[in-house]
């Protein structure tokens, strides 16, 4: 298994470098494309959330990636340093085709073979961990 | 994210390159705000060179398209990439935005309603 930990101080121009630092990693990690793009993206959802609703861009606070991976699965664990209660994100309501937020979540759900979240006792924030079947999803495309 | 401006009769033609996110979404916003005039209210987006979209991208594309129906105009998209319209299916707003395959068809699409 390998597995690498980003930190990233919640600022607005930190998501461009998260962007670029987590697409090379996954890119040197030989992770197929397809499922490249989903977790990028279902990861770039979790560090929006935890930056804006989580961190609420308050910069003396960090948002750590924490990714590990195996032959057959890639995780990643997306945790903030807020105040947030995972029962929020259960209570959501879906948004309305014209809502401009609130399709953060779903996004991460529809994408990710699995995605929880939970509060982290050391943090106090959330953290949304994703998991990506590798290995399956390499024969689905073969088939 | 990068963009072009091309202006043929009342409609705007921009071409975006890079990505479309929170910071960037934020900034095409309001360059697309300031370019709407009440005789200028049609834009078209050619998104061939957008390598990732979001969904605080989408809020920002749906918040345009918000503010151009208050001046009755279009919004079009085109030319956008499989992963890309993967993720206007799976949020359901490909329902909503008007997008073709091809800027020159998004182009007919305009020739045809001012015909009519």
């Amino acid at each position: 298994m390998t597995g690498r930990r980003f930190i990233y101080q919640s600022v607005l121009e930190s998501e461009e470098r998260m962007y670029i630092e987590i697409k090379d990693y996954l890119t040197a990690s030989d992770i197929p494309e397809p499922i490249l793009r989903k977790a990028l993206l279902a990861i770039s959802e979790a560090f929006t959330n935890a930056l804006i609703h989580g961190n609420r861009k308050d910069p003396g606070k960090n948002i750590t990636i924490v990714i590990a991976i195996n032959n057959n699965r890639l995780t990643a664990d997306i945790t903030d340093e807020g105040k947030g209660e995972e029962s929020a994100a259960f209570l959501r309501q879906p948004p309305g085709l014209w809502q401009e937020g609130g399709r953060g979540i779903d996004i991460m759900e529809k994408l990710a073979d699995k995605a929880t979240i939970i509060k982290c006792r050391e943090t106090g924030g959330l953290r949304v961990s994703l998991e990506f079947e590798i290995e399956r999803q390499k024969s689905q495309a073969k088939s | 994210m990068q963009m072009t401006c091309t202006e043929e009769q009342n409609v705007t033609f921009i071409s975006l390159s890079g990505r479309l996110d929170l910071s960037s979404g934020n900034k095409l916003k309001e360059e697309i705000k300031g370019l709407i005039n009440s005789e200028r209210s049609s834009i078209h987006l050619n998104m061939k060179e957008v390598e990732f979209v979001n969904s605080s991208g989408l809020g920002a594309l749906v918040s345009i398209m918000k503010e151009i129906r208050v001046h009755r105009g279009r919004l079009t998209l085109s030319d956008l990439a499989e992963y890309v319209q993967e993720i206007f299916d799976i949020t359901q707003l490909s329902h909503i935005f008007e997008i073709y395959k091809t800027e020159e068809e998004a182009r007919s699409s305009y020739q045809l309603a001012e015909v009519r």
